[in-house]
């Protein structure tokens, strides 16, 4: 073909990361800022990890919690499911209370606990990598939180 | 029993696989959007006056000993034979396999078969027309009875044209996103069991020509392979190499077209929408079920995306002297490569980490310990989807979709616009484009 396109769309190809490049530092430093505020639920918890308290395997190395307690009843989620920033590494302290007895699911780290109805229930884990985490219940299946591991 | 157990819950998201990505950083986000912006202006002014993306004659023949190997009967034959091997391996762990997460079929389905199929095809063309094992059985059973597999008992409708790929590809997609258990095996038995008898009877009733744009698998492969620098120029039909996108250029207007490409779009647009805890505090504050309002869902971001496109195509078509349907006919290949990166931004991925989870599980297909491919014991490489290298290809995947689709309608304005009214004509074309790339980013920044 007598006029291929391709050499101007190279160079605005080739222009786009260098937009991203310039505006990286200023975006990470965004989604930072929002960590303390969405940590709601048993937030005061904050410095009670440090102690080895909380079991051996969930203990975290650095020391922060990211608390959250989450209410259950019929299909309503309290507080409602929300995106909640963890730093990786920090240990997460889920407190679930369930009207209906069933288990709690936690992906990537595959982890799976039993709540009976009316007791508080305790989930603790240490997540190390990057990546979202959904939360939830089974039967009926409801999204409890999802963790935004940074 | 445990394994057992929570083998479906881990196989929730995106039908399988649970990890998800990090949400995109505001100031990616808008840098993307404001570079959408920039660049379809800039594209918009420098461009080409005339038209240059040219399906009839444009590309370079390829070297004639290699162009001999891909037209010979026996290259044909290797891929349908490979194809049907593939659907036979695919049927033994469907039938015989273990009933949990060992079991490979959810990950041949939804990460092979669905995402894998669009780099192989942006790569080498409509590659599963070749493989079509559906295809191959009817033309097996045709020259079993001796008779041209091209024949059906009736002539195929022109008005059905890709209908029944749109509507494929939305049950395909309701399947993934909204039904209850998309990765179990009872599901995925009755689904394929469904999916080959409709196929196969309405090929043994239209003939082969039904697959064209019947099948939704060889209209997704087929749309994005117009994209591949491999291709055949219209007028010889020779293998040619040539420039990305020319094959657009030979996708003529045909009933259900447009619900085709917006289709595509919007069943990823819903996946990103779906998987947020925005939707997921709407439904569940309602107590909708799960699958009313993803049904819901999924056909309203459709219908959205189709009146959106509906409305600008039309726009345009008025103010460059053309009919509405004419307009969205014509405008409809633009959407591809838009869709292109909605499905690189969103299953990039998923693609990354599932793809290797699939050949895991393809070693041990029926859950037996064995270990066919040697690939069983591996464990997965997470180091290409590093928040960076995702959130970098996400937002590079949105802007480049929609830069080549600003190409592709501007050249199609081009050709159909009278010179005055070419520009003017393009500003709402334009303006569909920049909507569907801050939607794609918003989707990505969202949770």
């Amino acid at each position: 073909m007598p006029h291929p396109p391709r050499p101007g769309l190279a160079a605005l190809v080739l222009a786009v990361p260098l937009v991203l490049a310039g505006c990286g530092g200023a975006a990470s430093s965004a989604a930072q800022g929002e960590s303390p505020s969405s940590a709601s639920g048993s937030s005061d918890s904050a410095s009670s990890a440090s102690s080895g308290s909380a079991g051996s395997a969930s203990a975290s190395p650095s020391g922060c919690t990211v608390g959250r307690t989450i209410t259950v009843k019929g299909s309503s989620v309290t507080p409602p499911p929300a995106s909640v920033d963890v730093t990786s590494g920090c240990l997460v302290r889920l407190i679930v209370t369930v009207d209906r007895s069933s288990e709690v699911h936690v992906h990537v780290v595959n982890l799976d606990k039993p709540v009976t109805a009316g007791t508080p229930a305790t989930i603790e884990f240490t997540p190390t990598q990057q990546g979202v985490y959904e939360v939830e219940l089974h039967d009926p299946d409801l999204l409890l939180v999802k963790l935004a591991v940074r | 029993m445990t394994a057992l157990a929570t083998a479906p819950a881990t196989l929730v998201a995106h039908g399988i696989g649970s990890r998800e990505d990090l949400p995109l950083p505001l100031g990616w986000a808008i840098a993307g959007a404001a570079s959408a912006v920039v660049v379809s202006f800039v594209l918009l002014g420098l461009l080409w006056r005339e038209p240059r993306l040219n399906a009839e004659k444009a590309g370079r023949p390829l070297p004639e000993a290699v162009a001999r190997v891909l037209d010979a009967p026996a290259f044909r034959r290797t891929l349908a034979g490979a194809g049907l091997l593939a659907a036979g391996y695919t049927l033994l762990a469907l039938i015989f396999g273990p009933n949990d997460a060992r079991n490979p079929v959810p990950w041949i389905v939804y990460v092979l078969l669905w995402v894998a199929l669009v780099p192989a095809s942006v790569l080498f063309g409509p590659v599963w027309r070749q493989l079509n094992p559906l295809r191959t059985v009817h033309t097996l059973l045709n020259r079993a009875a001796g008779l041209d597999p091209r024949d059906g008992v009736r002539e195929l409708p022109a008005g059905i044209g890709w209908w029944p790929a749109a509507a494929g590809l939305f049950g395909f997609a309701w399947l993934e996103l909204v039904s209850a258990d998309p990765a179990s095996l009872s599901t995925l038995r009755w689904a394929i069991a469904l999916y080959c008898a409709v196929h196969l009877l309405a090929a043994l009733v239209y003939g082969s020509r039904w697959f064209d744009r019947g099948d939704a698998f060889e209209a997704w492969s087929g749309l994005y392979g117009k994209i591949s620098p491999l291709g055949r120029r219209l007028a010889d039909d020779v293998l040619v190499l040539r420039a990305p996108l020319v094959g657009l250029d030979g996708v003529r207007g045909a009933p259900g077209l447009v619900a085709t490409v917006v289709v595509m779009l919007g069943s990823t647009a819903y996946d990103g929408l779906s998987g947020s805890a925005t939707w997921a505090r709407f439904t569940q504050s309602h107590a909708l079920s799960r699958q009313l309002a993803g049904t819901f869902g999924l056909a309203a971001t459709v219908l959205a995306l189709a009146g959106l496109f509906v409305l600008c195509t039309g726009v345009a078509g008025r103010l460059g002297g053309i009919g509405v349907r004419e307009s969205a006919n014509a405008f409809a290949p633009s959407i591809v490569p838009v869709a292109l990166g909605y499905v690189v931004a969103h299953y990039y991925s998923f693609l990354a980490v599932e793809g290797q989870q699939a050949f895991i599980r393809l070693s041990d297909p029926l859950g037996i310990g064995a270990n066919w491919l040697g690939t069983a014991g591996l464990q997965p490489s997470y180091a290409l989807v590093t928040p960076s290298i995702v959130a970098n290809i996400q937002v590079v995947a949105i802007v480049v979709g929609h830069v080549l689709g600003v190409i592709v309608a501007h050249d199609r304005a081009v050709k159909l616009f009278p010179r005055p009214k070419a520009v003017v004509g393009q500003i709402p074309l334009l303006a569909l484009m920049v909507t569907l790339t801050c939607l794609g980013l918003f989707l990505l920044f969202w949770d």
